[in-house]
């Protein structure tokens, strides 16, 4: 049986659809929960429920076309004035998204097996729908609302429409109010039995155009399918007519129109009001409104491309830039060959244009796979709204930079390791409301998130006002769990005891809580940040808060890497990695305790040969030898290289699943002679050599040397 | 075994013994190339090549079967196989045919000493009996 529901093209577009919904949805219904009720925010909700509800019966889903059917009906409630959205309505909301998420994940693993049971949510949706509604809470309602979005309507309560307008539209309405044209909501009720009411409020819609300027419809026709206009539809228009003489004209003019109504639109301060609340709303951080416009306008110019496509494209680009590389060094070749012969001088003008139109395509090719990160931060304040209400904390969310573009790939890659820095930071970093006020601090706690670029990185920050690492309880615990000795821990200093935390089998939390401390620590963090080549810093002062300072690459696919030789094989090295570079005499060179040590800038470092490792034979009788600097996180070492062959930027290719995981390597790469480069994963390389202890090593060593130079 | 006798099968030579792969396991056949060793990784794992842009693991059989170590020779080829939606590359020492077998025996329990389970079975053509491969075993186990 094959048909649309098994077309994988629909069924792609249908998963990547419900995603984006259900974020957009989870978004809005936060922000009924922090803003209170706004038309604007549940039309969104009902928008995001409505086209779900379109896509998955298109799809044949049935047990998610009921559920967010009956989500419209509360929202139509809502919408309505005739429900206020209280927490526990506003929970049943998220019950249903979780549940709309769970369906997502069913559909995912087996699309015939369907298992959520989603009678419970419906119950709950059914008994909001049931209360009903008592006249003095509809009039509260209205009034609470009016009162949160700052709306401050009076006489007309019932009779005024309330246009969301935007900038534009304002001011089409004042300059045709100055020019003296009359501005109308015509409020129209269509006949019950109408079928095709949207193309009847079309047709209306049409005959007003007429008639004058249709600035805006309630609701929104266009948009909305049939189901939506159970009600009243508003024009507001401009005209020169008066009132009457529309009412009588629609009257006689149009058909199955049950009830017309005009009468003048009060344009006042209190309709731009909306406005100016949202950008009050933005500097709490909650800025999605004018971006959301934004992004709404450039869904147009979008196209939806298989990720695998993109791949393809990447690792042809990579291809090009190989061959780019071997061209011009061809070209080289040829030229010292033949000096006099021109035609190689052409040879190596097109190489240079090859290799500019080659850079450009790589640059644009490497932007296409960058996304926003607010597809990743957009998770984070449900995250952190259920977070602070099972820990009983008041936890304010501010996010920062969430149009910062990153790879992809890295996107998935960081989620674990910022939903842990997260949840650590709310359960172990924020106080109680109580304590906080005892200290004197804000009983609301605060928890920043941002991303921006620096350079060719990205940097992302988890930052609390909470209490801090406790230094000393870090220092006991270390101890404690045996991870350092006693005498380590007096000798350690403020850095090196927060980088404790990120060693395994250290957790500071004494009860094992639902939220964090699982077992899986800070160093399953870290690892993953090494991971991608990226780099994590904590500032902490105690009573002050922590932050967390995560330095990721821009993208994995290329990178610059420092070629070197070891015996005669070449091997290729982040350059990220690479501190600086040093030549120095052989005979410099100590030995501690068996580790061959290097004073570079006063500051001791440990040397690694490869060759060791590799069973390659070492250079021998070099008078000098290069020592190249290499860093991860707090980690330096040297690694002893015969050759420096210069920077090149490679492409990161896989070693593929036959090999698996070598950990001193993290793929290889083509140079551009054709042959292949394993690139030195230099955390791997950090791992293998150095099983002795390298954090804190420095001091050690620099004592052991002292005293061995003493002598 | 029919299934097994219907097939076309490379023939090749490792050191003096000929064995033969099943033509469909066959990706290409190229000759040597520059082989990039990849340090701490399997035994037998002759390093990398770059074929076309990819990166495909070479797997040294000789040393895998445990037969002498091969020499390069004008002959030397290597078998590129496809199996598990991956490309590995096999070192032999002469690429010879390719050919059906009109019977095919199980393997018993050693061939030319060697393991009798890295073989599928044994493919008689004519006069010679030739020792048939098994992928799987050979390159994963």
């Amino acid at each position: 049986m094959t048909g649309i529901y098994d077309n994988p093209e629909m069924i792609g577009v249908f998963i990547d659809e419900m995603e984006e919904q259900l974020l957009l949805l989870e978004e809005s219904i936060l922000e009924l929960e922090r803003c209170g009720e706004n038309p604007d925010i549940i039309q969104k909700i009902f928008r995001a429920a409505h086209t779900l509800k379109g896509s998955s019966s298109a799809m044949g889903f049935e047990k998610m076309k009921i559920l967010t059917h009956e989500m419209e009906n509360v929202l139509d409630k809502i919408r309505n004035h005739r429900l206020k959205a209280t927490n526990p309505v506003i929970n049943v909301l998220f019950q249903c998204l979780d549940h709309l998420r769970l369906l997502k994940d069913d559909f995912l693993t087996d699309r015939k097996d369907i298992r959520t049971d989603i009678s419970t949510v419906l119950d709950g949706l059914k008994r909001i729908l049931s209360e009903e509604p008592d006249p003095d809470k509809i009039s509260d309602c209205s009034k609470d609302m009016a009162v949160e979005s700052m709306v401050q309507e009076t006489a007309q309560e019932d009779q005024t429409m309330n246009f969301m307008l935007d900038l534009e539209q304002q001011i089409q309405i004042e300059q045709a109010a100055i020019s003296g044209l009359n501005i109308f909501v015509c409020e129209i009720r269509l006949a019950q039995d109408s079928v095709m009411k949207s193309a009847r409020a079309y047709l209306l819609l049409n005959y007003f155009n007429q008639l004058g300027t249709v600035v805006q419809v309630e609701p929104n026709i266009l948009e909305d399918g049939d189901d939506l206009i159970k009600n009243a539809i508003n024009y507001l228009v401009i005209t020169q007519m008066d009132g009457k003489t529309i009412e009588a004209k629609v009257i006689n003019e149009l058909m199955e129109v049950e009830s017309v109504k005009v009468y003048p639109y009060h344009w006042n301060i209190s309709n731009q009001q909306p406005l100016a609340d949202v950008t009050v709303k933005s500097k709490d951080g909650g800025n999605e409104n004018p971006k959301a416009v934004d992004t709404e306008r450039k869904v147009n110019h979008t196209v939806r491309v298989d990720v695998e496509r993109l791949e393809k494209m990447m690792d042809l680009i990579g291809e090009l830039v190989i061959e780019r590389t071997r061209i011009t060094q061809v070209g080289n070749v040829l030229h010292e060959r033949y000096a006099a012969d021109n035609t190689i001088e052409d040879l190596i003008g097109i190489a240079n244009q090859v290799s500019r139109v080659t850079n450009e395509l790589q640059e644009i090719v490497l932007k296409t796979r960058m996304l926003p990160i607010k597809q990743l931060f957009g998770r984070f304040p449900r995250l952190v709204r259920d977070l602070a209400q099972t820990l009983d904390k008041e936890v304010e969310l501010i996010v920062e930079g969430e149009e910062t573009e990153l790879d992809k790939t890295i996107i998935e890659d960081i989620a674990d390791p910022l939903i842990h820095l997260i949840r650590n930071a709310v359960d172990h970093g924020i106080e109680t409301p109580e304590e906080r006020s005892r200290l004197g601090k804000s009983p609301t706690g605060t928890l920043k998130i941002s991303a921006f670029h620096q350079e060719n990185h990205i940097i992302i920050t988890v930052q609390d006002d909470g209490r801090g690492i406790d230094l000393e309880r870090v220092k006991e615990t270390a101890v404690k769990k045996q991870i350092i000795t006693p005498q380590e821990a007096a000798s350690l200093n403020e850095h090196e005891i927060i980088a404790l935390i990120f060693r395994s089998g250290f957790s500071t939390s004494i009860a094992v809580s639902d939220v964090s401390g699982r077992g899986v620590g800070m160093d399953v963090v870290k690892s993953h940040v090494d991971k991608l080549n990226g780099i994590i810093e904590v500032e902490t002062r105690k009573g002050e808060g922590t932050k967390f300072i995560i330095k990721l690459p821009l993208t994995l696919a290329i990178l610059t890497g420092l070629l070197v030789k070891i015996s005669d094989e070449t091997y290729a090295l982040p350059l990220s990695n690479v501190i600086e570079i040093v030549r120095m005499p052989e005979k410099e060179i100590k030995t501690v305790k068996g580790q061959a040590i290097a004073v570079i800038r006063d500051k001791v470092l440990p040397l690694v040969w490869l060759h060791d490792h590799f069973n390659v034979p070492r250079k021998e009788n070099a008078k000098n030898i290069f020592i190249v600097v290499l860093g991860v996180a707090e980690k330096r070492l040297g690694l002893v290289v015969d050759e420096l062959l210069g920077n090149q930027e490679i492409v990161v290719k896989p070693m593929g699943s036959y090999i698996g995981k070598v950990e001193i390597f993290s793929g290889a790469t083509i140079l551009g002679d054709g042959s292949v480069a394993c690139i030195l994963d230099v955390a791997g390389v950090a791992k293998t050599v150095g099983n002795k202890r390298v954090i804190g090593a420095d001091d050690d060593l620099l004592y052991q040397w002292h005293l061995n130079s003493r002598e | 075994m029919n299934e097994l006798s219907d097939n076309q099968y490379v023939v090749f030579e490792i050191a003096d013994g000929k064995y033969a792969i099943k033509i469909s396991d066959v990706y290409e056949i190229i000759k040597m190339k520059k082989i990039t060793v990849i340090h701490n990784s399997k035994p037998f794992l002759e390093g990398v090549i770059n074929l076309r842009g990819k990166i495909v693991p070479i797997v040294n059989l000789h040393k895998r079967l445990e037969i002498e170590n091969y020499t390069l020779t004008k002959t030397t080829r290597v078998i590129i196989l496809k199996s598990r939606d991956e490309m590995v590359g096999v070192i032999v020492d002469k690429v010879n045919q390719v050919t059906g077998f009109s019977d095919i025996q199980p393997p018993p329990e050693a061939v030319a000493g060697i393991d009798g389970n890295y073989f599928d079975g044994l493919g008689i053509s004519g006069e010679s009996v030739i020792g048939i491969l098994k992928i799987e075993k050979v390159l994963y186990e």
